[in-house]
């Protein structure tokens, strides 16, 4: 197997466009060497990202927070520019694996891999990231989190010609937050049962908009559209929020997994886990509510 | 085919030729016969294998040895000089945070990360820095116990 | 007065292990080493009908594969049993180097040994084994019906279809049990499911075998070098002195899945080593050490306790049906102890029956972990005395300390004195490190509710008389004086090796510093059983203090002469002969004797006396109940240990087995699903503790003086495990009022129970 260690991303770009369908790009590589190494995925050539300046950079660019592709999960939990607009992407950034796992693996990695609950995808996924990809002789273009998951495990990347370059996520506004939780079996090594991001903005305690992501419940985050819907123009009371997290159930489909929860535990939970996380946006726009029931 | 990379470890900077197929931790073990680093699962989910990478506790049978090339890593054996061990090895061996001794190397290696980069954390934080080295002998507690005491001795310089 | 015991001296191979430059087995690299894979069943019942090699036997780089063809068909047993079954009874031998019938999914069928890792696993899928599935069952309960397949039908019959070997009976009571229970004023009845969990010891089952010339020399994980021996030559057909097995020197960790070979990683490596004429490494990959090794026995236990209005119990009946898998290992000694331990030393009931299933299954096999059955005694018993306690309006420990066995009462089922009785104290100490006073019993409402719990228990300090149980050692002064101990045990962590050398020198009285043992190595040191029961520390300080007898006596013999002072008065302490006023080092003696063609040796054989350690342990959870979470805050465990070697090791065989215990009642388990196997093949689905979810431990010693253990010692080892589900259970009663009756308590059993509870909507 041919080893790059690309210095720029026209490099990578060339390297990825020479392998001629045999190449793909290596960032982190703790999912990938894995799959790898268990004939999941075969590559004669992998071009390694992780050297590159530009991509390890997280920025503001305008209205905009860019996280570089190739900027680790632990870099991006520590960021203070990330920890000021975003707390909840550090959340889910901060709960991957290990901090050894955090300390190579990239949240574009965890989107590309494309595991319903990964926790970087699923946080990031109510910001409303757009996705920046480049592939050689060809504009970047951007997908947004709905165009990118393709599938169970598939993005709609091409991985033998294109590469995520970085991740553009628009500002909040003063009157916008947003929150993350998880339900976990233990803090460290363990995917989730149930994960649940979401964000919203509201004016006078009441919510103008909201979008919440929820997974493994379907193809990557998936969105609680009827609840969106339901709460948009509706007071942010326990009662709502509580509302919200039962309307959820119906654009949820889990599935029992040996280990993480049968189908009926998560069903009983989400609307838990979803009222939590609006608990959480309300705490922290100030708005007061009781619990009621 | 191989390829030529250098790199700095445990302070010596070296070149040499390796096969790019091969991950870090097998290359420390079977071409340096560094056999301090350990290997637990092979899947980055026990830490037995962690080293410190450009200042970061990594596990080092995910690293694609290759991205080593211009790394500055260090390994377990470069803690000690000759007899006189790193306090956090001493630390490790007087609060009785050493049983089978499989997950210790990269247990400490983990510790050290952590005291690099934060020289006074609380028992919480050494705690969440240990969360991916799992050590089935000790409960944690007197490993806990250790990295603090070491924490200590290393902010009094001694 | 001792110098060395009782003081917290760092352990001797903490050099080694910080620096790692200590070796494990996966750590030896021999000239012209082949590496091994295993060719395994992916079907939990089936029979090999053909087995095609030749792809892989033309691929560049293998050296040798093994096959039922070509295989010596010896049965035995991987486990220690096989030498340590007393007679009558034989040993149950059901296990093949490789089988042409797997018995459950990852059984080994054949094995290969290659020049690399990559071209032995490549090799293995080049193997066209041909299977015939066959019909299996996968529950105890499932399989002890008659209609059910017989797995083993080679070893007679028994009493139930697919009980492997004999069903375990320990009847104490005189005349109709009936009667007993008719007679109390109160009968509870519990029952209990509990989960496979795994040893998950860091450094996974791991062999290098060389055979050269008829002589087979091991480097492995083992935890008993000697019985490791014995079964390899057994297997194999050689003579035992021929067969050399040592740890190299260190082995990581084992908490029971070694005792005997490591899953068959040495009887693969040696099988392949005389094949191919070459060293051959064989290191069980995770996954195949999670899913291809001994777990701990799961399964149902139920109890039927009886007692008088005052609480004192009359009667107690407790059945035990667990699932020892697809080969017998250890399954009649476990369901054995755990009616010795869990349901006849705790208490003093004088009418007491125990009945325990060890039942075949076409799963992975179930075997030693840290309790051996004591776990599951105990957590039915406990249930059932917390279940009697509600019932009485008692406090459940007040109900436990009129029951506790007492010095004066008969012994029942056990052949030799309990020894010192400590629970009692273990159990108020406990309550009153975790505030039982304070916060057991409150009524509470909302979302997040606490509760404390208790339980208690005994265990043995090795295994003698019910298994064959015995050690022999040399010691020796060298001919400068330094002490220098042979013994066959190995260092799988607790530093066995550093107590014994504090209790040694304390025996002798020579200075610590220059002592040295020699262990994990059965060419080097006399037999031992190993590490496994408790044993240890207890039976060989017993079998030192015999030798070190005999030492002295040869030390003051020639002393006498050369100091012309009595034997009689003479002593030795801190490394001086002195007595009649006169004193001598004990360097310039050895010199001496050694000048008169002397050296000063002593070796002993003994079998131990036996002595129950007394454990109880008290927990504090916190229970989030619209989500089913149960997290444990504290634990504090009280452990009678006769007397403290060194207090630092002491505690960490505790806290370890603590958080053992809190996994087990907690997250851990292994989940069965049918046609593909285990799920949990690896540590990210297998949700033992980490470092950032461990609870608070806190560990209290207890020091009763043991009549019987050398300077009053008694086993620790795996004491720390034994009553921390139950401790757990009854503190999740009391926060919740649920008392639950299966184990792990993940949130979807949690969250289930407090529904039916209507304790959420």
């Amino acid at each position: 197997m041919k080893y790059v260690l690309a210095k720029s991303i026209g490099e990578a770009l060339g390297a990825l466009a020479d392998a001629q369908g045999k190449g793909r790009v290596i960032s982190g590589g703790t999912d990938l060497t894995i799959d790898m190494e268990e004939g999941k995925i075969s590559a004669d050539v992998l071009i390694d990202v992780t050297q590159i300046p530009e991509m390890k950079e997280i920025r503001i660019e305008g209205d905009e927070l860019v996280i570089g592709a190739s900027a680790t999960l632990t870099e991006i939990t520590h960021n203070p520019l990330v920890r000021r607009y975003f707390l909840s992407l550090t959340k889910g950034t901060g709960c991957i694996g290990s901090l050894q796992i955090r300390n190579s693996a990239t949240l574009t990695g965890n989107v590309v891999s494309a595991q319903p609950a990964a926790d970087g995808g699923m946080a990031v996924a109510p910001l409303n990231p757009a996705y920046v990809i480049s592939r050689e002789g060809a504009e970047d273009k951007k997908l947004n989190t709905q165009e990118m998951y393709a599938g169970f495990g598939r993005t709609a990347i091409d991985p033998h010609n294109e590469m995520v370059k970085e991740i553009r996520i628009p500002l909040p506004k003063e009157n916008e937050a947003s929150s993350y939780v998880r339900l976990e079996l233990r803090k460290s090594l363990s995917l989730p049962m149930l994960n649940v991001a979401a964000m919203a903005g509201a004016t006078g305690g009441e919510v103008d908009w909201v979008r919440i992501t929820m997974g493994p419940v379907g193809v990557g985050p998936v969105r609680a559209r009827h609840a969106e819907e339901w709460l948009a123009g509706k007071k942010l009371n326990w009662k709502n929020m509580a509302e919200a997290g039962n309307m959820a159930l119906l654009d949820a489909k889990p599935r029992s997994n040996p280990l993480r929860g049968s189908r009926e535990y998560r069903e009983a939970t989400l609307p838990i886990l979803v009222r939590r996380a609006l608990e959480d946006i309300a705490t922290q726009l100030g708005v007061k509510y009781e619990k009621e029931g | 085919m191989r390829e030529k990379i250098s790199f700095t470890l445990n302070g010596v900077f070296m070149e040499t030729d390796v096969d790019p197929d091969v991950r870090l931790a097998d290359f420390l073990r079977d071409e340096l016969h560094l056999i301090g680093t350990k290997i637990g699962c092979k899947r980055g989910e026990c830490g037995a294998c962690t080293v410190i990478f450009n200042g970061k506790a990594v596990t080092s049978c995910l690293v694609p040895v290759m991205r080593a090339d211009g790394a500055v890593i260090e390994t377990i054996e470069g803690l000690a000089e000759g007899d006189k061990l790193h306090p956090i090895q001493e630390e490790f061996i007087n609060h009785g945070a050493v049983q089978c001794g499989f997950c210790t190397p990269g247990m400490i290696m983990s510790a050290k990360a952590l005291l690099d980069e934060n020289p006074n954390p609380t028992p919480t934080e050494v705690c969440e820095a240990l969360g991916g080295n799992i050590c089935r002998c000790t409960g944690y507690k007197k490993i806990q116990e250790a990295v603090l005491a070491a924490a200590e001795r290393m902010r009094k310089g001694w | 007065m001792t110098t060395y015991v009782g003081e917290s001296i760092p352990r001797n191979d903490g050099y080694d292990k910080v620096t790692g430059c200590g070796k494990f087995t996966a750590d030896i690299y021999l000239p012209h080493m082949l590496y091994a894979k295993a060719v395994r069943s992916p079907y939990a019942h089936a029979k090999v009908l053909s087995i095609d090699t030749s792809e892989a036997e033309a691929l560049h780089g293998v050296k040798a594969i093994i096959t039922w063809e070509n295989t010596k068909h010896i049965p035995f047993n991987t486990s220690a049993t096989m030498v340590t079954t007393n007679p009558p009874e034989e040993p149950i031998r059901d296990q093949y180097i490789v089988t042409n019938e797997p018995l459950y999914i990852g059984d080994e069928v054949a094995a290969v040994a290659a020049t690399s890792e990559a071209i032995a696993e490549q090799a293995v899928k080049l193997i066209r084994v041909e299977y015939e599935e066959l019909p299996a069952v996968y529950d105890p309960l499932e399989a002890i019906k008659p209609e059910a397949v017989t797995l083993h039908p080679e070893i007679g019959k028994t009493e139930v279809n697919n009980a492997c070997g004999v069903v375990v009976h320990i009847d104490v009571f005189q005349g109709d049990l009936e009667e007993h229970f008719k007679n109390c004023d109160h009968v509870v009845e519990t029952d209990i499911e509990l989960p496979r969990v795994k040893q998950c010891q860091m450094e996974t089952h791991g062999a290098v075998a060389d055979y050269k010339n008829g002589r087979l020399d091991v480097w492995c994980t083992t935890q008993t070098p000697h019985p490791t021996k014995m079964i390899l030559a057994y297997a194999l057909d050689m003579p035992e002195s021929k067969v050399h097995v040592q740890n190299p020197p260190y082995v990581g960790g084992g908490f029971g899945v070694r005792i005997g070979i490591s899953g068959k990683a040495e009887i693969i490596a040696a099988a392949l080593a005389v094949e191919a004429h070459a060293p051959v490494k064989f290191i069980y990959t995770r996954a195949e050490d999670m899913l291809c090794s001994d777990t701990r026995h799961g399964g149902y236990l139920h109890c039927r306790l009886g007692a008088d209005k005052n609480g004192k119990f009359m009667a107690m009946d407790t059945t035990a049906w667990l699932n020892t898998g697809a080969y017998a290992t250890f399954g009649i000694e476990l369901l054995g102890v755990c009616g010795a331990c869990g349901t006849q030393g705790t208490y003093y009931i004088p009418a007491n029956r125990y009945t325990g299933y060890p039942v075949y299954t076409n799963q992975e096999t179930a075997g030693a972990f840290r309790g051996f059955g004591t776990p599951q005694g105990t957590a039915i018993v406990e249930a059932a005395v917390d279940k009697m306690a509600q019932v009485l309006g008692m406090d459940p420990i007040e109900l436990r300390h009129l029951n506790t066995r007492r010095e004066e009462n008969p012994l029942g089922f056990w052949p030799f004195p309990v020894g010192s009785i400590g629970v009692d104290e273990c159990l108020d100490r406990a309550a009153l490190a975790i505030g039982w006073k304070e916060k057991r019993g409150r009524k509470q409402s909302g979302n997040i509710r606490r509760g404390v719990g208790i339980a208690c228990g005994t265990h043995v300090s090795n295994a003698a008389p019910f298994c064959v149980d015995y050690n022999a050692i040399v010691m020796r002064l060298e001919q400068d004086g330094s002490l220098f101990v042979s013994s066959g045990i190995p260092e799988i962590g607790p530093g066995s090796t550093t107590a014994l050398m504090q209790v040694a020198c304390d025996l002798v009285g020579v200075p610590f510093e220059s002592a040295t043992m020699q262990f994990g190595d059965t060419a080097a040191g006399p037999f031992d059983i190993g590490s496994h029961a408790t044993r240890t520390l207890y039976t060989v300080g017993y079998v030192m203090s015999c030798a070190a007898k005999k030492l002295r006596a040869d030390i003051f013999g020639f002393a006498s002469k050369m100091m012309e002072v009595p034997a009689e008065e003479l002593d030795l302490k801190d490394g001086i002969v002195f007595g009649g006023g006169k004193e001598m080092t004990i360097k310039k003696l050895a010199y001496q004797a050694h000048l008169r063609g002397h050296q000063f040796i002593a070796s002993e054989c003994q079998i131990p006396p036996n002595s129950l350690p007394w454990f109880a342990q008290a927990a504090e959870v916190e229970v989030d109940m619209e989500l089913g979470l149960v997290k444990v805050l504290k634990v504090a465990a009280a452990h009678d240990v006769g007397h403290v070697v060194n207090p630092v090791l002491c505690e960490s065989q505790v806290e370890g087995g603590v958080a053992q215990g809190v996994g087990y009642a907690t997250r851990e388990e292994m989940t069965y699903v049918e046609g593909k196997g285990f799920y949990n093949d690896g540590f990210h689905k297998y949700m033992l503790p980490t470092a950032d979810d461990i609870c608070e431990i806190e560990t209290i010693l207890v020091e009763s003086r043991d009549p019987y253990g050398v300077y009053g010692i008694k086993g620790i080892g795996e004491c720390g495990v034994n009553p921390t589900l139950p401790a757990i259970l009854s503190a999740v009663e009391d926060a919740t009022g649920v008392r639950f009756e299966a184990c792990p308590l993940v949130p979807g059993r949690v969250l289930s129970g407090l529904k039916k509870a209507g304790l959420v909507k």
